[in-house]
């Protein structure tokens, strides 16, 4: 048995298993340590090129060359961009990536920092040494976080010759590049190209939800149209996002298109419609919210209640007590909660309410008066 | 006499070859499957830290749109700790979350302590009583604006499981992170932890990685400086914890059969969870039980789903520094994995449950709960078949060495993966330290986790039920820390 071929092969691989150990644990070791260098030389190239880039985003630029859009402002930074050029063309090609690395690198870190003309210098830069090129290049790369990065960069450079490109990468199978092609788009194109996002944009996960609500909200007014545009979408998560950020944004315009879509069939979205036209706060909503609020369907019912507190209408304290004290646990609450939100009318509602609820009604009503700081002893000796 | 003595050796013969065919298969097979889950943990590692790349902690921080998280944490007699860890809770990066700290008929002062450091008054608030619990004697609030996410739910004695049901019965988000009160998150664990939930409706759990405290620099219930503990026992659970975590659940997660989601750190869907009934108050694993139901509810319903496990967000716990301590939790760890597969053995080997009945809980009976009787009873085959002389002593050498070698690779190779991802452990002697005790488990340190585990199984079917009392020595500041040091 010893002397077996099969005890010779375990035995030659059982070594070569603690040989692997050994060297995975030798490994280790240099890794920390390589990791530690290369943090030290990244460092020290990034400090240079920090150095070096200053010039071009500081020295001043003739009188001629003002306008960022102009020919002049360009051929200006090109001259500004040219010995920078040439000394890296100088480097070694060994070198020469890691120097490119290293002035990429400060350029993106820089233009979070920059706005206006500065901004547009660097971008102007960024083109000049040729990274535009490089990232529209990996764009088209097969690496999934290659392509996210680049979106990531070239919104950074607000580069426009991306535009197109990045429309095709909004619907990607990759939750990533998905969401950062929408924000690439939403930064460079702006509010004069939303349609461009709405009209070709399919999926709208939370993720991407909470990223580009950002962008939109803070174009403000100026975003309604291109959101009541999308409400035409036949993807139900972009309306649902759109429906959201109307609400947001309480812009009257959008009041009609929110009202006719919670009159329409899908629950999903009525909800989130009379939730925003609730938010909107224009009376005008306020028999679609009614008119919900006594469906059949509960979660349309919560819905409704609240967007009625969001309205804050005196006019709906009444159907609200109403349905404190005779519905769904859910509703029962909701309403609660929104008569708070109603001043005069919304607390003497409560007060109503707590004389004639139930004891589980009676629990929510003090609940919220308590909420409100409002009750006396005299409530809560009546408190079941 | 001598025909039987004769018959006798035979048999025994052809037993030990039977056994020991048994046994290299049942190794091979093992380490296989070690071996496979280590390599897909390593692409599933690195496919998370590509994508952590465009994960922009503040945006979500910021935004009101992000899903709101109950975070539950269940207290028992913790008078000493709680204000320190609810402070910490409340101090979490998240946009819209509640604290509901779970006093569960604690005997000490918990309460009143919390009263009186958050100024907490009795609240009147009506909740859907959707799962069973002991009796809630009261909730109460915070009127101070700092505190204002902050619930705190006094109730009967019922367990750890009846807490948390307590907790998710008045809880208001759609989410809820379960987390033990005594274990310390780090500050982005949440964000980390959701974003899942965030990036993909079909998900109903996650699970964040769980690490050993000891040892490390903590201030204000925060960890300043992650160090290894000077003591061997936690380190040994540090190796053990990457293999199990980074290598074991990782692996697992990427074929969406992760059926653990530690009970000191994970976030759930709530309706899932109510449709599911709650944990389970009669168990002692019900952090597995649950995970485990859910997939079952899922498969049974034919709804899409994913329980996943992400290796970044970080939640410091403190290990047992003793062995009799030790002993008591891997004992309660292994009757409750018995209990959950008990319950649960009867999606093994059937289709419709996909790759939670055809690998995950075959593996877990196989390897992790008969792992150690197998083991025992190896150690037993070989003293008695080496007395009888019916083995070769320089095969049962090679076997063990090969056992070993094999040990120390899948250790060694959990470290790896920890040092190429998270490196969580800055200094060099730190990393060298992992490194050996990496290799020094395999002699003397496993083979206690197999007694201790056998000794779980023994006691379970004695009847054993209860969770055993755990002695925690509670953090080491790093003023006291600096006071020890001085002191030396």
């Amino acid at each position: 048995m010893v002397t077996s071929p099969l005890f010779k092969f375990t035995l030659a691989a059982t070594a070569l298993i603690g040989l692997l150990v050994l060297i995975v644990a030798a490994g280790l070791i240099a890794q920390k340590v390589r990791y530690a260098m290369r943090a030290k030389r990244r460092a020290r190239l990034d400090e240079l090129y920090e150095q070096k880039m200053d010039p071009i985003l500081l020295e001043d630029l003739p009188s001629d060359s003002s306008d960022p859009g102009s020919l002049h402002f360009r051929r200006s930074v090109k001259n500004l961009c040219e010995p920078l050029r040439l000394e890296l063309e100088d480097i070694n090609a060994f070198s020469r990536r890691s120097h490119r690395q290293a002035l990429k690198r400060v350029m993106l870190g820089t233009s979070r920092e920059l706005v206006g003309e500065t901004l547009a210098r660097l971008t102007q830069a960024f083109q000049i040494f040729g990274f535009v090129d490089e990232e529209l290049r990996d764009l088209g790369s097969r690496r999934w976080w290659v392509q996210a990065k680049a979106c990531r960069n070239l919104s950074l450079m607000h580069a426009e010759d991306a535009t197109s490109d990045l429309v095709i990468l909004l619907n990607d199978d990759e939750e990533d590049v998905r969401t950062e092609a929408a924000m690439a788009l939403v930064n460079i194109a702006g509010v004069k190209d939303l349609d461009l996002l709405f009209t070709n944009l399919q999926r709208v996960s939370v993720w991407m939800f909470i990223q580009l609500s950002k962008a939109i909200l803070s174009m403000g007014s100026s975003a309604v149209p291109a959101l009541v545009d999308s409400l035409k979408s036949e993807y139900e998560s972009v309306k649902g996002f759109s429906v959201s950020m109307l609400g947001e944004i309480k812009d009257i315009r959008a009041s009609a298109p929110l009202i006719e879509l919670a009159a329409g069939a899908e629950v999903e979205l009525k909800c989130k419609a009379l939730v925003a036209i609730g938010k909107l706060g224009n009376e005008a909503g306020k028999h679609i919210l009614f008119e919900n609020l006594a469906c059949d369907n509960e979660e349309l019912r919560v819905s409704a209640a609240r967007g009625l507190g969001y309205l804050a209408s005196p006019e709906a304290a009444s159907f609200l007590k109403e349905h404190l004290l005779q519905d769904r646990l859910r509703v029962r609450l909701e309403a609660g909660r929104s008569l708070t939100k109603i001043d005069t009318a919304g607390r003497a509602s409560l007060q109503e309410a707590f004389e004639e609820a139930d004891d589980v009604g009676k629990k929510i009503v003090f609940h919220f008066l308590e909420e409100l700081d409002f009750h006396g002893e005299t409530t809560k000796r009546q408190l079941p | 006499m001598s025909s039987t003595v004769e018959y006798l050796e035979l048999s025994l013969r052809i037993l030990s070859r039977g056994f020991s065919f048994f046994v290299i298969v049942y190794f091979i097979l093992i380490n296989l499957v070690y071996f496979v889950m280590l390599v897909s943990s390593y692409v599933a590692i690195i496919r998370y830290l590509r994508r952590d790349l465009f994960c922009d902690s503040l945006i979500i921080i910021q935004s009101e749109f992000s899903t709101p998280i109950s975070v539950l944490a269940p207290a028992y007699n913790e008078q000493a700790t709680i204000t320190a860890s609810v402070h910490s809770l409340l101090g979490l990066n998240y946009s819209t979350m509640e604290v509901i700290v779970i006093n569960d008929g604690s005997g000490d002062g918990t309460l009143n302590t919390m009263i009186r450091e958050f100024g907490l008054r009795r609240s009147h608030q009506v909740y859907p009583y959707k799962i069973k619990t002991k009796p809630v004697r009261g909730i109460y609030v915070s009127d101070k604006a700092e505190w204002k996410n902050l619930i705190v739910v006094d109730k009967e004695n019922g367990g750890k499981a009846d807490a948390l049901n307590a907790g998710i019965n008045v809880s208001h988000y759609p989410l809820f992170c379960a987390i033990d009160a005594d274990s310390i998150l780090e500050d982005s664990a949440l964000l980390k932890v959701a974003k899942p939930f965030l990036e993909d409706e079909r998900v109903i759990a996650v699970g964040g990685i769980v690490r050993i405290a000891n040892g490390c620099e903590i201030e204000r219930n925060r960890i300043k400086k992650v160090r290894l503990s000077k003591k061997h026992l936690p380190i040994f659970q540090v190796v053990e914890y990457f293999r199990a975590f980074l290598s074991g659940r990782m692996g697992w997660s990427a074929i969406n059969g992760l059926l653990i989601i530690s009970g000191a750190f994970g976030l759930f869907r709530k309706d899932v969870v109510l449709a599911c009934g709650g944990y389970n108050h009669d168990t002692v694993g019900e952090d597995m039980e649950l995970v485990a139901r859910m997939h079952w509810y899922m498969r049974e319903n034919n709804l899409p789903y994913r329980v996943v496990f992400v290796p970044d967000p970080v939640c410091w716990t403190e290990a047992p520094e003793t062995l009799k301590m030790l002993g008591r939790q891997r004992n309660r760890w292994h009757r409750g994995l018995l209990d959950t597969l008990l319950i649960h053995g009867s999606m093994m080997f059937k289709r419709r449950f996909g790759v939670i009945g055809l690998l995950s809980i075959p593996y877990y009976l196989f390897f992790e709960l008969l792992g150690p009787v197998i083991e025992t009873l190896g150690y037993v085959f070989v003293v008695f078949s080496y007395f009888f002389g019916v083995v070769d002593v320089q095969v049962l050498l090679l076997f063990f060495v090969v056992a070993i070698i094999y040990g120390m690779l899948f250790s060694v190779g959990a470290v790896l993966l920890e040092e190429i991802s998270f490196h969580r452990y800055p200094r060099a002697r730190d990393l060298s330290k992992l490194i050996i005790f990496a290799v020094l488990e395999n002699f003397g340190y496993r083979q206690l986790t197999v007694l201790w585990r056998i000794k779980g199984l023994w006691d379970y079917f004695r009847g054993v039920r209860t969770w055993g009392t755990m002695q925690r020595t509670g953090f080491v500041t790093t003023q006291q820390q600096q006071a020890v040091g001085s002191k030396d």
